[in-house]
């Protein structure tokens, strides 16, 4: 039976594959790097036919998933949730009452963290969830623990009856590495679903505060879980202590080795985060003359540690992000070995050059910019005179050149919502809101009814290219076909958008954006709140779907003004060699830049067919 | 043989960084090794920054290279290259495809590209194993731009066998499947220049 494959995985791939290797039934989650991989794993899986799972779908946002995973674990199936860190804020008040419901089957949340940030609005320590939500927490160290603690997850969820949070940052989830696994398990259950007030109804005060206490109860029992599960472990017989967990273990563990100083140091790995494990670290501060905690973002454990100190009366000297390294971004091995032996490295001192990453060639948003520029300087306000809302997605970087567009991007669907506060404080210009599709369904929706309730004077542009994009083209509610099979019903955002009131209403293709432009000279100064549907599949998803087109530029014709690469700062335009010219591979054919080259030298030319001068 | 090995791969999205770390990880597990890789991804624009870290040998503890330790740093683009190059130390084999890749500063006239001479300056002074390699006009004699990536893969296997070249030919083929025909090809003129 239990056949052991050592197979590359990443990180998220180990999380996918010890989920099912636990029987996992329903898994849900929204998108958000570095989380996303996980159902995406575990879609290709369903979509390859090497598993069959009752429901494995992304969901409109992270609580909508994290209640759908809920609802399937007391119902006796295990679940899994997925998101990045802000993603469980998104999800935070189910979160808070899931102790109070507890769970039937185990319920795994996987909160990916990003230390760095890389990719993340916040440096935002999820941990701190684990105390708040009285939700016991766990954080593997590389992906075979990843690939492990996945399944203990799920054993420690059902002798506590609670969901569990297993915590992860970037270098887990991104990390490959060669990872040992056993065959997937089929999951073997009949759902029922009983009658539970106390459990599951939280409209009797008397039963919540029972509640309050029997989770702490239960939360009483995880330390001695751990134990059984070995989450916890001392290393080395040394007199200096270092406490730490996570990836932030890894490190230690290298520089220790290499600097050949395992002898002198004794090492607790803490794979329990919350609630602390007292016994093995009160044992374990006896044993040593300090200690260094070493963890990524906050000074959790350290602040625990040094409590824990406190109320034991330990006089032992415990130190960490608060006292030896940055207080900011992802720790390194480097960090960890000047603390420890002293060593200096260097950073570049060289200012380099930034290089974000462009918009897309071809990408609709570049049409959609193009198009807002123009319509607001038709309606006579200079660029950069009037606020432009941002929200998370790909189209967030049209802050870089040559648009320079958004004003804010905060949190999912404030662009909207915010603008909204700038109208009620009294803002005399217009204000324009941008959102994409997705982030609409998942958070803009609540705030357009806020807007269109108020009768804000708005414009809103919905960027919708169909898909999550940025996060590696995940479903949308307009998806018709899951990867995994299932057949769904199309949301039309159109008719939402009337359905919930707005009377002017505009589709456009920003391909054409002139159109986008003619809308915005019309919208922006109507009263009321004005949206514009700026529709077009992503360029990505377009280019594999198989484009018919694609331009070239006449060199007879271009005075290399460079007007197209400035306007719409298209990365299929190169002006390599001192003259621009379109990389034939890159171009989608949108037109976009032969809209705008005033000298008419760039050309269409279907996809087969021979470059013809008309 | 190297009881460790590690390499930093500085690159733009889209030049086929992680595809080269893939192959380098599976050629390292057919050799019965063990590896970790760090990589930023989950962004689906390709343009922008991305470094990969690769580290193979017995026993792997963490994906993270320190700074100046790396054993070697493949540049695909050398403003990307001088962007890892805290990682380079005297030990260090540089190898580097010196054919710069804009920014979108430079392409709408924000901001001038570095001087090229400069960036290879700024590289040379920290180790003098340093080889430029002109990967991509060597491909594109293929006609196969996709492979430059091998190319500057099969050149530094040349300067150390860290893997056995039979077996990143066939982790090549394992990764590629179909396209590995003309990447093979690459990595061999790049094992003989
Ligand atoms: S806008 Fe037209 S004339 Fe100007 S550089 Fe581009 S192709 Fe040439
Ligand atoms: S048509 Fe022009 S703007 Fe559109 S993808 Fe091709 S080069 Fe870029």
């Amino acid at each position: 039976m239990h056949h052991r494959q050592n197979l590359v995985l990443m990180g998220n791939e180990a999380i996918a594959y010890g989920a099912l290797t636990a029987g996992l039934a329903v898994a849900s989650g929204y998108p958000g790097t570095p989380s996303s991989e996980v159902i995406d794993t575990l879609l290709e899986l369903t979509a390859s036919g090497k598993i069959n799972r009752p429901y494995i779908e992304w969901a409109v946002n992270e609580r909508v998933a994290f209640e759908i995973c809920l609802g399937a674990s007391l119902s006796g199936v295990r679940s899994l949730v997925t998101m990045k860190g802000p993603g469980l804020n998104v999800a935070s008040d189910p979160l808070l009452s899931s102790a109070y419901s507890g769970v039937e089957a185990g319920m795994l949340i996987l909160v990916a963290d990003d230390p760095g940030p890389y990719t993340t609005q916040t440096e935002q320590d999820s941990r701190w969830y684990g105390e708040f939500a009285k939700l016991p927490i766990i954080e593997p160290s590389d992906p075979k623990e990843a690939y492990e603690y996945t399944i203990l997850g799920y054993e420690l969820s059902e002798k506590i009856k609670l969901p569990v949070i297993m915590r992860t940052t970037t270098r887990v989830n991104h990390t490959v590495s060669d990872v040992k696994v056993k065959e997937f398990v089929e999951p073997s259950y009949t759902p029922s679903f009983s009658k539970n007030p106390k459990r599951y109804l939280r409209a009797v005060m008397t039963w919540n505060r029972e509640r309050h206490g029997e989770v702490l109860e239960a939360l009483d029992k995880v330390e001695s879980l751990a134990e059984e599960f070995r989450l916890n472990r001392v290393e080395g017989l040394g007199k200096l202590g270092v406490v730490c967990s996570g990836a932030a273990y890894t490190y230690v563990l290298e520089v220790l080795e290499k600097n050949k100083l395992l002898d002198k140091y004794r090492i607790l790995k803490l794979g329990l985060i919350h609630p602390i494990p007292k016994k093995i670290i009160t044992e374990f501060l006896k044993e040593v003359d300090s200690v260094i905690v070493v963890e990524e973002i906050d000074p959790y454990i350290e602040m625990k540690l040094k409590a824990l100190a406190y109320d034991e009366g330990l006089q032992v000297k415990i130190m960490g992000r608060q006292e030896l390294f940055p207080r900011v971004g992802e720790l390194t091995p480097d960090d960890i070995e000047s603390v420890i032996i002293g060593r200096q490295f260097k950073l570049n001192n060289v200012a380099l050059p930034m290089r974000p990453p462009p918009l897309c060639p071809g990408c609709p948003h570049i049409g959609t910019y193009m198009g807002l520029k123009m319509g607001i300087s038709r309606a006579g306000h200079r660029w950069g005179e009037i606020p432009i809302m941002g929200d998370i997605g790909c189209y967030a970087l049209g802050l870089n050149p040559p648009f320079e567009a958004i004003w804010t991007e905060h949190s999912m669907g404030a662009s909207i919502s915010m603008a909204v506060g700038l109208k009620a404080a009294g803002y005399p210009k217009p204000v324009v809101a941008v959102i994409g599709d997705s982030t609409f369904y998942h958070s803009g929706i609540t705030s357009l009814i806020e807007a269109i309730h108020k009768d804000v004077d708005l414009l809103v542009v919905i960027m919708d290219n169909l898909t999550v994009a940025m996060t590696g083209h995940q479903a949308t509610p307009e998806y018709e076909l899951s990867i995994s099979g299932r057949r769904m019903k199309r949301l039309d955002l159109e008719k939402v958008v009337r359905g919930l009131g707005v009377e002017r209403i505009a589709v456009v293709d920003p391909y054409n954006y002139r159109d986008v432009s003619e809308k915005v000279r019309e919208f922006i100064h109507q009263p009321g709140v004005k949206v514009i549907i700026s529709k077009r599949a992503c360029a990505i998803l377009e280019k594999r779907a198989g484009i018919g087109q694609v331009c070239w530029i006449d060199p007879e014709k271009c005075t290399n003004c460079l007007a197209c690469l400035k306007l719409t700062g298209c990365p299929a335009l190169s002006p390599l060699e001192g003259r621009v010219s379109i990389i034939e591979s890159e171009c989608v054919g949108c037109t976009l830049c032969m809209q705008v080259c005033p000298y008419n030298a760039i050309l269409v030319r279907k996809i087969g067919v021979a470059k013809i001068n008309v | 043989m190297y009881s460790e090995y590690s390499i930093v791969i500085a690159g733009v999205g889209g030049q086929g960084g992680l595809t080269l770390s893939r192959v380098i990880a599976t050629a390292a597990t057919l050799s019965g090794l063990s590896i970790k890789t760090g990589e930023t991804l989950g962004m689906a624009q390709r343009g922008g920054s991305v470094q990969s870290y690769l580290k193979i040998g017995k026993i792997i503890r963490s994906p993270l290279i320190k700074k100046g330790c790396a054993d070697a740093l493949i540049g695909l683009e050398p403003l990307e290259a001088v962007r890892a190059s805290s990682y380079v130390g005297p030990h260090t084999k540089i190898v580097l495809d010196p054919n710069p890749i804009p920014t979108i500063f430079n392409l709408v006239g924000k901001e001038d590209y570095p001087s090229i001479e400069e960036l290879l300056r700024i590289l040379k002074e920290k180790t003098n194993q340093f080889y430029i390699i002109q990967a991509r006009r060597e491909a594109e004699k293929l006609n196969a731009r996709q492979s430059a990536n091998m190319i500057l893969l099969g050149k530094l296997i040349s300067l150390d066998a860290f893997l056995p070249s039979e077996k990143i030919e066939e982790a090549i083929r394992i990764v590629l499947g179909e396209k590995a025909g003309k990447a093979i090809a690459a990595f061999r003129i790049g094992m003989n220049l």
